[in-house]
């Protein structure tokens, strides 16, 4: 799991914007819970492999969506 | 045959998806956010894509500024409560539904700010000209009824926000949306506040609003969002701002199901005028409808001469099975406007999927009762 990083996001409403951007891109990524060690959020953060997390990050730069990369 | 004539007050019939889409979600079930499991995230998908067809809808690209509520007076409640009136002054439009007409007597009532009725034709069309003459640096904010309830008028968005200029101004689209185009970028509207059971087609119990400047408004209701969490205070950020509980997301999959199927108008315009025409003659009744036809939305009110409005629609009921409303359709300020305050109309409203041979049916019933109650 150490290839794998998280994209945190402000609220649900950017999570499904970005899940839909990385999904019609083909890059693969799963939706999880935010870990408790991290925020103390309830909601849901997108995980990816940390290969493709400067290609996503430009993805969600370019369509000025907030988030926050964490690295394991 | 569909005998049903008060879409004005909820629509009917609906696309069979909003029922089907309604029935999916109860079947599926989850919530929106707050966890990551498939089931939430399923449901928490249809609620943003509904939000982006709303959003397209009523012409913005700004998806995050439409917020969900339970209709249009949740809606309206939330701008109008939550505004902040420096200059203690609201202009409101001559058609105004008692979902604006209250809250704003409610500020003058508790909190001392007055409200005005803008300046207007005999139809209630507000006058764009007179506009001018109005200073508008002391005015907080302006409210329109894009389509009247009552008499159907279409009052002119465009050119009144062309004459108000930077002062903020809040549509109430809920006769207008699903029936009449709607653009919020292109007119410069600020906030609209709309219903998903109407002209969109949906179930009742959900509506909401757009606006551009959402720091302009405080929140109605204050609890969990599902963001934030670790705080008390409300998020800053929107649709969190303004979505506290859960919402009604099976109400969401309805609308959902609504608004990927709307149907277009079946009858003709034409046959809708010659209807209007003629009754418009007829000097047993008095017709509420907009001076100019070009003004005129599907729906319009008449006024019985020779018997009550109460009496004229149970008499359409009781012979016809016409579905009618009869009264003052919450708008006191709107029957003043067109003096037929208090004892109201009785009220037409169409349905999209009316059909031209609907229509002059219900003509020979309205000619029929217009008749019996005339010969006694």
């Amino acid at each position: 799991m150490d290839d794998r990083c998280l994209i945190l996001f402000q609220n649900v409403h950017i999570v499904i914007k970005s899940e839909q951007l990385i999904r019609s891109k083909g890059f693969e990524y799963q939706i999880i819970p935010v870990p408790s060690n991290i925020s103390s959020e309830c909601g849901m953060c997108i995980e990816i492999s940390t290969i493709n997390s400067s290609e996503v990050c430009l993805l969600l730069d370019l369509k000025q969506i907030n988030y926050h990369l964490y690295t394991k | 045959m569909n005998l049903y004539f008060d879409n004005a007050s909820t629509s009917f019939p609906k696309p069979p998806e909003v029922g089907e889409l309604i029935t999916k979600y109860l079947s599926e079930g989850g919530t929106y956010g707050r966890a990551a499991y498939q089931r939430v995230f399923n449901a928490s998908r249809l609620v943003e894509e509904t939000r982006e067809l709303v959003a397209s809808v009523i012409g913005t690209s700004l998806i995050s500024n439409v917020l969900f509520t339970y209709n249009s007076t949740y809606a309206l409640n939330t701008v109008i409560q939550g505004f902040t009136y420096k200059h203690r002054k609201i202009l409101i439009s001559p058609l105004e539904h008692n979902a604006v007409g209250r809250p704003v007597e409610h500020l003058k009532q508790e909190f001392g700010i007055d409200y005005d009725i803008l300046p207007h034709f005999s139809d209630g069309l507000v006058d764009t000209e007179k506009l001018k003459s109005i200073d508008f640096s002391q005015v907080d904010l302006v409210i329109i009824n894009h389509v009247s309830n009552v008499n159907g008028l279409i009052q002119p968005i465009k050119e009144i926000k062309q004459a108000i200029g930077i002062v903020p101004l809040l549509v109430d689209a809920s006769q207008s949306l699903g029936k009449l185009p709607v653009m919020v970028d292109e007119w410069g509207i600020d906030m609209l506040a709309f219903t998903g059971h109407k002209g969109l087609l949906g179930p009742t119990g959900i509506g909401g609003f757009f606006i551009r400047k959402p720091e302009l408004v405080k929140p109605l209701v204050y609890g969990g969002t599902g963001s934030n969490s670790d705080k008390l205070e409300m998020p800053k950020f929107y649709p969190d701002r303004f979505e506290a509980g859960t919402m009604n997301i099976l109400g969401i999959y309805g609308l959902y199901g609504a608004l990927e199927n709307q149907p277009n108008v079946i009858y003709t315009i034409a046959v809708f005028r010659e209807i209007i025409d003629r009754l418009k003659t007829n000097s047993s009744i008095k017709l509420l409808i907009a001076n100019n036809i070009e003004n005129q939305s599907d729906v319009f009110s008449i006024v019985p001469l020779k018997t009550s409005v109460s009496n004229f629609t149970k008499l359409l009921y009781d012979i016809h099975k016409i579905e009618v409303r009869g009264g003052l359709h919450c708008s006191p300020i709107a029957y003043q406007t067109l003096g037929e305050y208090p004892q109201g109309a009785v009220r037409v409203s169409l349905s999209n999927y009316h059909t031209d041979s609907e229509l002059k049916h219900l003509y020979s019933c309205i000619s029929d009762i217009i008749d019996k109650t005339c010969n006694g």
